[in-house]
């Protein structure tokens, strides 16, 4: 082609290279690099400091804690949520009146912003009046205070995850249900293959792509998703509830320590990279099913 | 599935009535919150059924100003988060079109490392980079302006990504029959592929749309001035609103309202959206 469709071609590319090398390629290698300065702080400039940075951040408990936090939250919310998708899912693909608002019921929380429901489980869960112990009281028992005990905060934080990505979850399984041939399912019931069993030979391998698909996903979610500790916890009782990208938050903005700050976040995306490269080597290739 | 057992089929519907339930009670407690007084609000039992004082609650919070955020009303807080949605999704939209009609449909020099370089941000997500993205937000000078809060937003590979992979299912005669009724490049993008793309184009707008109403972390950090609040930092504002006890049927009133948009989007395109959801994720 000519030269004048290459300069077409850089042209057209020009806003996304601009603004991606701007706000994306530049902020991630300043933050490797500031990762290994110290944090300037009144008259003293920030210095070269190599690796103390991250000798800190090993020695850190609070890091440890929150990590394990993360790891508590992926594991305790990504099981429930996608085993729940699957029953909606399941649900909703059948045909029965009225099908069409259940499945917007069940997907509607999905798009509500996380801040709005937050507040509304924060209603839920306060202590002395809110629902939960009205419940308990009515029932007989004592008050509770869910987010103010360090074992229940995250747990909390949890229920309030499930309630709203397994309806997102749903509608991946929903489209995968749909692209399955009913053939199969047919021929299966003609040979005489119970609900049960076509569940657990047909439709649930069939659907590994998506269940690998939304696992992954889950994961990243379950790095990103940190609008509702604002308002429920605030990462507390003593950091019971703190994940990684708050503690980030409350590093960078709340002590302004940007350095440590940097350094957390080259954890951060360092372990996204690690997912991401997972995904691509081991998940793609063992799945053919697609 | 149709089977004829009554008994499964009544387990059947009350799985599904006590879901539908579950999923919504909550969105129901906070609608009711919001239509009664404080009082009755801040000691048990809390009332499950609508109050009298809705459109009161609704007018104050629209257009009076609310102590706890400045004073500013909440609808001017909706119309900055409806400016920075749509900013959000037009901007990238269009930025990301252009990017994925080059990287389909030219061959020029380092045509891969573009592509590279785009796609290897796809595992960037803003609040992955908040801290530096900031940095860089504040030497511009865009730290509470509204370029400051949409444009970092708009640089992401998803949408180009996406634009790529539905390009790529156009078949190539159609480019060759175009390139021999003497089109050029741009006048096939605009007559074409633009027309071609409309589906995707409204799925997309759905998807991004809603994800910039929700944003809460971003302009949390850029914005400093009550004027600029969006919806969703106003609940929280609300909510965290020092030692005073907080406001429920207010805080509920905003929740509702924050929550208005994004549920009519999905109720008027519902297929849309899922459509939307399931192609920008793949």
């Amino acid at each position: 082609m000519s030269r004048r469709h290459w300069i077409q071609a850089w042209l057209l590319l020009l806003p996304a290279m601009v603004f991606l090398i701007a706000f994306t390629h530049v902020p991630a290698v300043t933050t490797i690099w500031n990762s290994f300065f110290s944090t300037p702080r009144g008259r003293r400039p920030s210095v070269f400091v190599g690796l103390d940075n991250y000798e800190r951040l090993v020695a850190d408990p609070v890091f440890w804690k929150v990590l394990g936090n993360n790891l508590w939250f992926a594991l305790g919310t990504i099981p429930i949520s996608i085993l729940l998708a699957i029953v909606m899912a399941l649900f909703v693909n059948r045909q029965f009146r009225a099908r069409g608002l259940v499945r917007m019921a069940y997907f509607t929380p999905t798009v509500l912003p996380l801040i709005a429901v937050a507040n509304i489980w924060l209603f839920f869960y306060t202590p002395g009046f809110g629902l939960i112990d009205q419940i308990l009281g009515w029932l007989g028992f004592g008050q509770t205070n869910l987010l103010g005990s360090p074992d229940t905060a995250l747990p909390a934080l949890m229920a309030v995850t499930i309630w709203k990505e397994a309806g997102f979850f749903m509608i991946f399984y929903l489209a995968a249900l749909q692209s399955i041939p009913p053939s199969l399912t047919e021929a299966a019931r003609i040979e005489g293959a119970g609900s049960w069993r076509i569940f657990w030979q047909i439709t649930f391998p069939l659907m590994m792509p998506t269940t690998l698909f939304v696992s992954v996903n889950a994961v990243i979610n379950s790095f990103r998703m940190v609008d509702h500790i604002f308002i429920l916890t605030g990462g507390g009782p003593d950091n019971a509830s703190s994940l990684l990208l708050y503690y980030i938050y409350e590093t960078s903005f709340r002590y302004w320590d940007t350095s440590y700050g940097a350094t957390l976040t080259v954890v951060m995306i360092a372990l996204l990279c690690l997912i991401a490269i997972g995904q691509v080597f081991f998940l793609d290739r063992k799945v053919h099913y697609k | 599935m149709v089977e004829n057992r009554p008994f499964l089929s009544f387990v059947t519907h009350v799985t599904l009535i006590v879901g539908v339930g579950f999923l919504c009670f909550p969105v129901w407690m906070a609608l009711v919150a919001s239509s009664h007084g404080p009082e009755a609000l801040s000691h048990s039992p809390i009332p499950l059924w609508f109050g009298d004082q809705m459109w009161q609650n609704y007018s104050d919070l629209l257009f009076g100003g609310m102590p706890q955020v400045g004073g500013v009303p909440v609808g001017r807080m909706m119309l900055n988060s409806l400016w920075m949605a749509l900013g959000i999704t037009i901007g990238k939209i269009s930025v990301s079109i252009l990017a994925a009609f080059a990287i389909v449909y030219f061959r020029f020099p380092f045509r891969m490392m573009f592509f590279w370089m785009i796609f290897v941000t796809l595992m960037l997500p803003v609040e992955v980079r908040i801290l530096p993205t900031f940095d860089v937000v504040a030497k511009l000078g865009m730290l509470n302006t509204r370029q400051g809060l949409i444009i970092p937003l708009m640089a992401s590979a998803t949408a180009t990504f996406l634009f790529r992979q539905f390009f790529m299912t156009i078949p190539d005669e159609l480019v060759e029959a175009a390139r021999i009724d003497g089109a050029g490049p741009l006048r096939f993008f605009w007559d074409i592929l633009l027309p071609l793309s409309r589906t995707n184009i409204a799925a997309l707008f759905i998807i991004l749309f809603i994800f910039g109403w929700n944003q809460y972390l971003w302009p949390l950090l850029i914005t400093a001035d009550e004027s600029q609040y969006t919806v969703v930092m106003g609940i929280q504002r609300m909510v965290n609103s020092g030692e005073q006890l907080p406001v429920w049927h207010y805080i509920m009133g905003t929740a509702i309202l924050a929550m208005i948009p994004p549920i009519l989007v999905v109720v008027a395109m519902q297929k849309l959206f899922v459509k939307g959801l399931v192609e920008s994720e793949k």
